[in-house]
C-alpha cells in the first residue's frame, strides 16, 4: 500500500469513525425532546416532597439533563425574554446517591451583584441540599451554601432559610 | 503680463505631476484668454488646495502623519502664488516646479525618517533579547502576543460574540434547537467519557482535573470548598501572592498597625469574625503573566493559568502573648468572563482590569453546558508567634 492509498484509507476511517457518528449524535440531539422524557423522582414524586418539607418541582419546569445518577430540572431556558427575574428559585438537582438515598440541591440565584477586587462580576447564590433515605423519608438532613462575592460560607438550614425569607423566596 | 506661447509646453510639461492646478488652468486660459487666466488667483489657489496627493493617500501612508510635512509644502505653494503680484506664467511654473521637487525631497527625507527610527527601535529591542534562541523564541511571541491579543480580543468580542448573541435572541427556536443537540453530544458523549479520566474529589483533584470540571460541567457541586489537606490548597499555599500577603500581615503586627487598618476586603459582603482583622491583596492576571503562567504550565504547574486573577484574604486572630492564627482564604470562580478577560479595560468603572470577550457569569447547567459559573473557596489555618517589639 503507498503512502496515498494509506491516507485515504485514514481519511475514510477517521470520517467513519469520528464525523458520522457525531453528525449522527447531533442530527439526533436536534429531536432529542428531554420534554417527553420521564426520569424517577421527577414531578410524580412531589407528593413525597411535600411530605419531606422540600421543595417540589414546579409544574413549568423542564427536564434540563440527566447525567447518570444525577438528574437536574429547571426553567425552560428558551425564550430568554422568559427568564425570571432575580432572585428566584433556579434548579432542582437530584442525585440518586445508591437504591435508597436521594440527595436533592435547591438552587436559588439572588439579585444583588458584586463586582469583587479582580473584577469578576458575582451575584449573590445560595443551594440547599437536602438527603433522605426512601424508607425513612421523614428524617431529612439538610445543608447549605451561601455564596456572597466569591466567598463561600456554609450556613445552617435555619440561617438559609432566613436568606430566602429576606430575598422574599418561599421555602418549600 | 507675458503670453504663454506655444514653447512654453514644455514649461507646462515640467509641472506634469500638478495635473489637477494644470488642468484648471489650462481651462481657464481657455475660457477667458492666455493672458488673462492668472488674474483669478483664487481659481489657482483652490487648484491647489485641491490637488489629490495629499487628501488621497492610501491609510498606510498616514504612518508618516508625525512627521508629514507635505501639507507645509503644500502652503509653501499656495502662498507663492498669492506673493507673485507681478508674475509671469514662466516664472510661476519654474516656482512651483521648484517647489513640486523640494516638496518631493521632504516626502523622501520624512518617509525615511521614520523608517530610520523603525529600524533603531527593532535594533534595540532584538540586542535586548535573551541569549538563548529558545528564549529570544519565547520573548517574541509573548511580546508579539501582548500586543495582539487585545486587539483580537476586541474583534472576537464586538464580531462574533455579540453576533451570536444577536442571533440568539432573535431566533430562540433555532437556539434551543442547536443547544439541545450540543448538549446531546456533550451529555451522552463527551461528560460520560471525561467523568471516567476527571477526578472530581476535591480532596485529590489536581488543577487540570479543576480546570476540566469548570469547562465541561462535570461534578454534582457548584461550589468547591477546599481544606487545607487538598492537593490544590497546598499547591496555593507556595504562591508568591500568598506570602506576600503573609509578609504584610506579619508587618501590620509587628508595628502595630493590626487594628488601626483595617483593610476593605469586601467585608460588609462577608463579614470578618468578631476579634479578627482582615488583610486581603488581589492577585492580579494579564496578558503578559498569562505568557508567565505557560511558562509554568509546561513545567507541570497549571495553577496559574487555571486560577489567573484571585483575592487572598488573612483573617488575623490575635490569641495574645504573642501568638497569631492566620485565617487564609482565596476565592475564585471560574466563569466565561474570567476565562476570557483579555479586552484593554474601556469602561468608565475607574478600574484597569481587562474587560472579558465572552462576559457571561451564568450558573451551571444552563444554556450549553460548557463553562457555567464553579465557585472555589480554598482555606487554611496556621499559628505564628510574633513578639512584640523590645520583646524576647
Amino acid at each position: 500500500m503507498n503512502n496515498r492509498s494509506m491516507m485515504k484509507t485514514c481519511l475514510v476511517i477517521a470520517f467513519g469513525v469520528i464525523v458520522l457518528p457525531c453528525m449522527a449524535c447531533l442530527l439526533f440531539g436536534l429531536f432529542n425532546d428531554l420534554s417527553t422524557q420521564n426520569p424517577e423522582y421527577g414531578k410524580d414524586f412531589n407528593p413525597e416532597r411535600e411530605k419531606m418539607g422540600i421543595p417540589i418541582i414546579p409544574e413549568n419546569w423542564e427536564l434540563r439533563d440527566v447525567l447518570g445518577n444525577r438528574i437536574t430540572w429547571g426553567y425552560p431556558e428558551y425564550p430568554p425574554s422568559e427568564h425570571p427575574i432575580r432572585p428566584y428559585y433556579s434548579q432542582k438537582q437530584i442525585v440518586i446517591v445508591d437504591e435508597n438515598t436521594i440527595e436533592e440541591t435547591d438552587y436559588y440565584e439572588g439579585a444583588r451583584m458584586i463586582t469583587t477586587l479582580v473584577g469578576d462580576h458575582l451575584y449573590d447564590s445560595l443551594d440547599i441540599t437536602c438527603t433522605y433515605h426512601l424508607d425513612s423519608i421523614q428524617e431529612v438532613k439538610c445543608t447549605a451554601l451561601f455564596s456572597a462575592g466569591g466567598y463561600i460560607i456554609p450556613k445552617t438550614y435555619e440561617e438559609a432559610i432566613a436568606i430566602l425569607g429576606e430575598w422574599g423566596l418561599p421555602y418549600p | 503680463m507675458a503670453r504663454v506661447d506655444a514653447e512654453d509646453e514644455a514649461e507646462w510639461n515640467r509641472v506634469e505631476s500638478v495635473l489637477d492646478l494644470r488642468a484648471v488652468l489650462a481651462a481657464q486660459a481657455r475660457q477667458d484668454g492666455q493672458n488673462q487666466y492668472m488674474d483669478d488667483k483664487m481659481s489657482a489657489i483652490d487648484a491647489a488646495d485641491e490637488l489629490k496627493w495629499h487628501d488621497d493617500a492610501p491609510p498606510w501612508w498616514k504612518i508618516w502623519d508625525e512627521d508629514w510635512t507635505l501639507s507645509d509644502a503644500k502652503e509653501n505653494i499656495k502662498n507663492d502664488w498669492d506673493n507673485l503680484a507681478n508674475w509671469t506664467d514662466k516664472n510661476i511654473f519654474e516656482t512651483v516646479n521648484q517647489k513640486w521637487k523640494d516638496a518631493k525631497k521632504e516626502i523622501n527625507i520624512n518617509a525615511v525618517q521614520p523608517i530610520k527610527n523603525v529600524y533603531n527601535r527593532v535594533t534595540a529591542y532584538i540586542n535586548a533579547l535573551p541569549p538563548s534562541l529558545p528564549d529570544k523564541i519565547y520573548a517574541v511571541v509573548r511580546d508579539v502576543a501582548i500586543y495582539t491579543i487585545p486587539p483580537i480580543a476586541e474583534f472576537l468580542h464586538a464580531h462574533i460574540y455579540r453576533l451570536v448573541l444577536s442571533f440568539t435572541e432573535a431566533h430562540p427556536y433555532i437556539t434551543k434547537k442547536v443547544t439541545q443537540a450540543i448538549n446531546f453530544v456533550l451529555n451522552r458523549i463527551a461528560k460520560p467519557m471525561l467523568s471516567r479520566i476527571v477526578d472530581i474529589n476535591p480532596a485529590t483533584m489536581n488543577w487540570a482535573d479543576l480546570g476540566m470540571a469548570w469547562l465541561f460541567e462535570l461534578g454534582e457541586q457548584k461550589k468547591l470548598v477546599f481544606d487545607a489537606d487538598s492537593k490544590l490548597t497546598q499547591n496555593l499555599m507556595q504562591h508568591d501572592v500568598v506570602q506576600n500577603v503573609r509578609e504584610a500581615a506579619i508587618t501590620k503586627i509587628t508595628e502595630g498597625r493590626l487594628e488601626d487598618v483595617v483593610e476593605d476586603c469586601l467585608s460588609p459582603i462577608h463579614p470578618t469574625p468578631a476579634g479578627q482583622y482582615p488583610v486581603c491583596m488581589p492577585s492580579q492576571y494579564g496578558v503578559s503573566k498569562y505568557f508567565q503562567s505557560l511558562g509554568q504550565a509546561f513545567e507541570g504547574d497549571l495553577s496559574h493559568v487555571f486560577l489567573g486573577s484571585y483575592v487572598v484574604t488573612i483573617n488575623v486572630e490575635p490569641k495574645g502573648n504573642g501568638l497569631y492564627a492566620f485565617h487564609y482564604q482565596i476565592t475564585n470562580p471560574s466563569t466565561w468572563e474570567s476565562a476570557t478577560r483579555f479586552r484593554i479595560d474601556s469602561t468608565a468603572d475607574s478600574d484597569t482590569i481587562n474587560e472579558a470577550i465572552i462576559p457571561d457569569v451564568s450558573p451551571r447547567g444552563e444554556g450549553i453546558r460548557l463553562g457555567g459559573l464553579l465557585e472555589q473557596t480554598f482555606e487554611w489555618s496556621e499559628e505564628i508567634y510574633i513578639p512584640a517589639e523590645g520583646t524576647k
